[in-house]
């Protein structure tokens, strides 16, 4: 429940924050935001389970936001669509993700 | 440890949310600027062809206000060169008509009675008379000027010149060919010879910078009231 009020928090702050990403950094700055979502719903998939790391959460956090916009930025000077396998994959896994916190979720409501 | 793993996943959610909210700003920014960057590339394109038709047509305005500019200097010097030639043929006008004084060649005579017989008006007469024989340009006695309209009589023991009295020594000054002047001043029988004969004291001077002032223009010597010009 905290981290979601965090979430919010965020939200507000950013939204108020005199500051917005130049044009030129947007794209990459939407796939990382992709993969920090991915990050943060696999994090929170993994405390359901109760193997939560907090070192594996932070490295997958940061390193899969940084990897997403480094591909995207090397897609971008190589003139491939590399950011597409970027959405792809985590995309692709946010689902999954979701799938199992749905599914804990259920579970424990099932348990109960 | 469950309180450190919760801090974290909220301080990642929170940078999340702030990242998220950027992007999202930056997007509508961009989109809104984008736009008006569009907009305001038409307009621009269609300013510029304004200010330039503008331009074309100031310019045309400037040739045309250059021209008149021109047009009124020409003018302008014309009635300047007209002005000029205008006052140069008053000034002519004036000294024919012997209002300016006129310095030039000519001789200056001074006689004056021996003692036996006063020198009267018909004398002096004479020898203006003689003057304007041989082409005199212009003549004074006393430094008042004879024109035209000058009278020369007697009156009393003076002589009468413009309305004024003159007293001797009377001094004739003359604007001419000195020479020719001279010469027929001292034909035998002529001017100077009678005034031998009368012993006056006859003073003859060549100069090459004779002044002779000009008449009084008060309306006393020159009157042109009953004068009116007959233009053909």
């Amino acid at each position: 429940m905290i981290p979601i009020l965090g979430l919010i928090a965020g939200l507000i702050i950013g939204i108020f924050l005199p500051f917005h990403i130049p044009q030129a950094y947007s794209n990459y700055a939407a796939v990382a935001i992709l993969a920090a979502l991915d990050s943060v719903l696999g994090g929170f998939s993994a405390s359901l389970d109760g193997k939560f790391h907090i070192k594996v959460f932070l490295a997958g956090f940061f390193g899969n936001s940084l990897l997403a916009a480094l591909l995207a930025f090397i897609g971008d000077r190589l003139g491939i669509q590399l950011y597409l396998a970027a959405v792809f994959a985590f995309g692709n896994r946010i689902f999954i993700n979701f799938g199992n916190i749905r599914r804990k979720l259920l579970k424990l409501d099932e348990l109960r | 440890m469950k309180l450190f793993k919760t801090m974290a996943l909220t301080l990642v959610c929170l940078l999340l949310g702030i990242v998220v909210a950027w992007q999202y700003n930056s997007v509508n920014a961009n989109l809104v600027l984008a736009q008006y960057e569009k907009k305001n590339l038409s307009q621009l394109v269609e300013e510029l062809l304004l200010e330039r038709e503008n331009n074309e047509k100031l310019k045309t305005r400037i040739e045309e206000l250059q021209q008149e500019v021109a047009a009124l200097k020409d003018d302008e010097n014309m009635d300047m060169k007209y002005v000029e030639d205008l006052k140069k043929s008053v000034l002519m006008a004036r000294v024919m008509a012997g209002l300016e004084t006129v310095k030039g060649t000519g001789l200056v005579i001074t006689v004056e009675s021996g003692g036996q017989i006063r020198v009267r008006a018909s004398h002096i007469q004479e020898l203006l008379n003689e003057l304007k024989a041989s082409d005199v340009q212009a003549i004074s006695v006393n430094d008042e000027r004879i024109v035209a309209t000058s009278e020369v009589r007697e009156a009393g023991d003076y002589i009468m010149i413009n309305g004024r009295q003159l007293v001797p020594p009377y001094t004739i000054k003359a604007i001419g060919d000195p020479d020719k002047m001279e010469r027929s001043l001292n034909l035998m029988g002529g001017v100077l010879a009678k005034y031998q004969v009368y012993e006056f004291n006859v003073g003859l001077e060549k100069n090459e910078n004779v002044v002779i002032p000009g008449v009084r223009d008060d309306g006393t010597v020159i009157r042109t009231d009953k004068l009116t010009p007959v233009v053909p």
